[in-house]
């Protein structure tokens, strides 16, 4: 077995997980990490699924074109990259909220990126009333780095009229 | 007297409120506000000064009848107020009226003490566990301008907790 991510995003309605989930099980594959979100009006999914050996990502493009056809879902899938090891380092909770506009993310993530630090996942949501815009993101610090520092790399950039936060993650598991 | 709950982005929620020190006769009717405003919410356990615009340290916390709690302290006006210990910690999904359509997981201390005056200027001394200290220092935080949104421990309620590989 080796693993194929692909992604599937389309107009959201009842049957796209179950319909998808069918093409993958009769090509022989195995779910195993995945994520899906509504995004507005559209559902956006991810997986990475197991599949025999011999079958390829064009193979599984085959499987589920009837299914995008179908569902209207643009579908694509591609080789997995090997996980890395996350063993020793450390990570945080950022948090940003306050007047939309645009350019917080990019603010956010470019400043992450600056100081090798990785996004391990992101949320956002434009949500309230009056509307805030409210952004998490879980990072993984860089060796030499604790989130002390990384507030302080944060608080450089212009990030004006937005509150940041930044909490360590803890070991313990839920 | 009910009073408006300010919503964020307003600065009042942002900021540090002052000491009382010595509770005058308009401490004692923001109080009364407090209370009032606090119970005029059906499901509302707690309200901080600063939420009505008022920049002091005085917050109601109110979790009788509450189902999470075992034995409330029962309604607590709570002046200046001090942590002077805290203990344990447990990550819980919170609301807050200043953020109306939000919620977010925030990880407090399971176990507090906290030290404060009253409405006579008395200093008091309080213990409590879970759900009530989750209430308490959700309002002090309030005091200190700091909001739920602040105090992110996570994106996701972790059914599945990562594991580190």
């Amino acid at each position: 077995m080796h693993e194929i991510t692909v992604t599937a995003v389309g107009r959201d309605r009842p049957g796209i997980v179950s319909a998808l989930t069918r093409a993958l099980l009769d090509l022989g594959g195995n779910v195993e990490d995945c994520r899906a979100a509504l995004l507005s009006g559209s559902f956006a999914m991810v997986l990475a699924v197991a599949v025999p050996d011999g079958v390829s990502p064009a193979d599984l493009d085959a499987a589920v074109a009837p299914v995008a056809a179908d569902l209207g879902l643009a579908i694509s899938a591609s080789p997995a990259a090997a996980p890395t090891s996350h063993e020793g380092r450390d990570r945080c909770m950022i948090s940003v909220y306050g007047q939309d506009r645009p350019g917080i993310v990019h603010s956010v993530a470019s400043a992450l990126a600056a100081n090798d630090v990785n996004i391990l996942d992101l949320s956002s949501s434009l949500v309230g009333d009056p509307p805030i815009y409210v952004l998490g993101v879980e990072a993984e610090l860089p060796a030499n780095m604790d989130a002390d520092a990384l507030r302080a790399a944060l608080s450089q950039e212009n990030l004006t009229g937005l509150e940041v936060s930044v909490e360590p993650e803890s070991e313990r598991i839920l | 007297m009910i009073r408006e709950v300010l919503r964020y982005p307003d600065r009042r929620l942002k900021t540090v409120a002052r000491p009382v020190r010595n509770p005058s006769a308009a401490c004692h009717r923001l109080a009364h506000d407090l209370e009032e405003t606090a119970r005029s919410f059906p499901r509302t356990v707690g309200i901080a000064a600063p939420q009505v615009g008022e920049l002091w340290r005085v917050a109601f916390i109110d979790c009788t009848n509450h189902p999470k709690v075992e034995a409330p302290l029962g309604p607590l006006m709570l002046v200046d107020p001090v942590l002077i210990a805290s203990a344990g910690d447990e990550v819980g999904r919170e609301g807050c009226l200043s953020l109306p359509d939000i919620t977010a997981n925030v990880r407090r201390a399971t176990e507090i003490r906290v030290r404060f005056l009253d409405l006579g200027g008395r200093e008091h001394e309080i213990a409590t566990s879970g759900f009530e200290a989750r209430v308490i220092l959700h309002e002090m935080d309030h005091l200190d301008g700091v909001l739920i949104l602040d105090r992110v421990a996570s994106l996701a309620l972790d059914v599945f907790p990562r594991k580190r590989r």
